[in-house]
């Protein structure tokens, strides 16, 4: 064996020497308990669970599969629970994101839209970050297999002028 | 009158400390509880998209925060977590700098639209992918013995 091989072997041992214990622990179960269990946490959507866009920008696919999340964090809830981290999802309804722009303009725009909610608005950064950071915290540790719906409400009924 | 007794209540929603990993956090709402969650006292939080320099930009905002802790820090880990490559080399390197995640938020998605007739398969997988199988795989890279 060259040299040169041999540097490279005891390079790449060392590499894994340090690098092992990191790579092989479960990285969610590593300090959870009973008293302070992990978090997983989803963002779903109000199309997963109400009607989402049909007609010319219909989001088939996209509906179904934020169903498909609301579903599985419920598998995930009772086959983690055991082993101390809690699932949950956040279902948000329109926020003025890039992403949700196009759609927001296809109803009309923002401010069109911001009144067919009960609360007259659409959703500001504020409201999915408090709601992350409540399903993170001590506050939301006995919340499990649940879905937040984040919406001021549009997805019980909608005002129409 | 037992239940008046509410411990340490004022630090209720408090995430002193904790380490968290945010998917599709370079903006919109994930960067909104990447924020968030620094505010309320985490110490890291991991910031991923598929575009590195939206990572980078992401954790310069967030790092700038005034009323984060001063040792907590927004750490860029660009990766793809559409596909189940993307999300290993995204615990691949959330694991050089942590031996434990407190929170996964898997926020990463987002659509194309169609009318039914002209909705492509290779579209339709593309989002099924990308909004529900990766959330499978990102969970499960994170609670695997074996990842």
């Amino acid at each position: 064996m060259s040299k040169s091989t041999l540097t490279n072997l005891r390079k790449k041992k060392k590499h894994i020497k340090l690098s092992m214990p990191f790579r092989f622990l479960p990285l969610l179960t590593a300090r959870a308990s009973v008293q302070d269990a992990s978090r997983i946490i989803v963002t779903a959507s109000v199309g997963g669970i109400g009607l989402a866009n049909i007609g010319e920008q219909g989001t088939f696919a996209y509906a179904a599969a934020k169903a498909g999340a609301i579903h599985l964090v419920k598998q995930l809830a009772v086959d983690l629970g055991p082993r101390h981290i809690l699932s949950n999802c956040i279902a948000p309804g329109f926020f003025a994101t890039e992403g949700s722009m196009p759609f927001i303009e296809k109803y009309g725009g923002e401010e069109a839209l911001a009144k067919t909610y009960p609360n007259g608005r659409l959703g500001k950064s504020e409201d999915f970050a408090a709601t992350a950071v409540f399903l993170a915290s001590r506050g939301g540790a006995h919340i499990n297999g649940h879905c937040l719906v984040v919406d001021g409400g549009g997805i019980v009924g909608r005002i129409s002028e | 009158m037992a239940a008046a007794n509410l411990l340490d209540f004022q630090s209720i929603f408090s995430l002193e400390g904790k380490v968290a990993v945010i998917t599709g956090s370079s903006k919109g709402l994930g960067l909104a509880a990447a924020s968030g969650m620094l505010q309320a006292g985490a110490s890291k939080v991991y910031i991923t998209s598929r575009t590195p320099g939206a990572c980078e930009e992401a954790c310069a905002v967030l790092n700038q925060l005034p009323t984060k802790r001063p040792v907590a820090s927004a750490i860029s880990v660009p990766a793809d977590t559409s596909t189940v490559e993307g999300i290993q080399r995204l615990v691949d390197s959330v694991s050089k700098t942590t031996d434990h995640v407190d929170i996964l938020l898997v926020n990463a998605g987002g659509t194309q639209s169609a009318p039914i007739e002209k909705t492509e398969e290779k579209e339709f997988s593309e989002v099924l992918d990308l909004n529900l199988k990766s959330v499978f795989y990102c969970v499960q890279k994170y609670v695997n013995q074996s990842t």
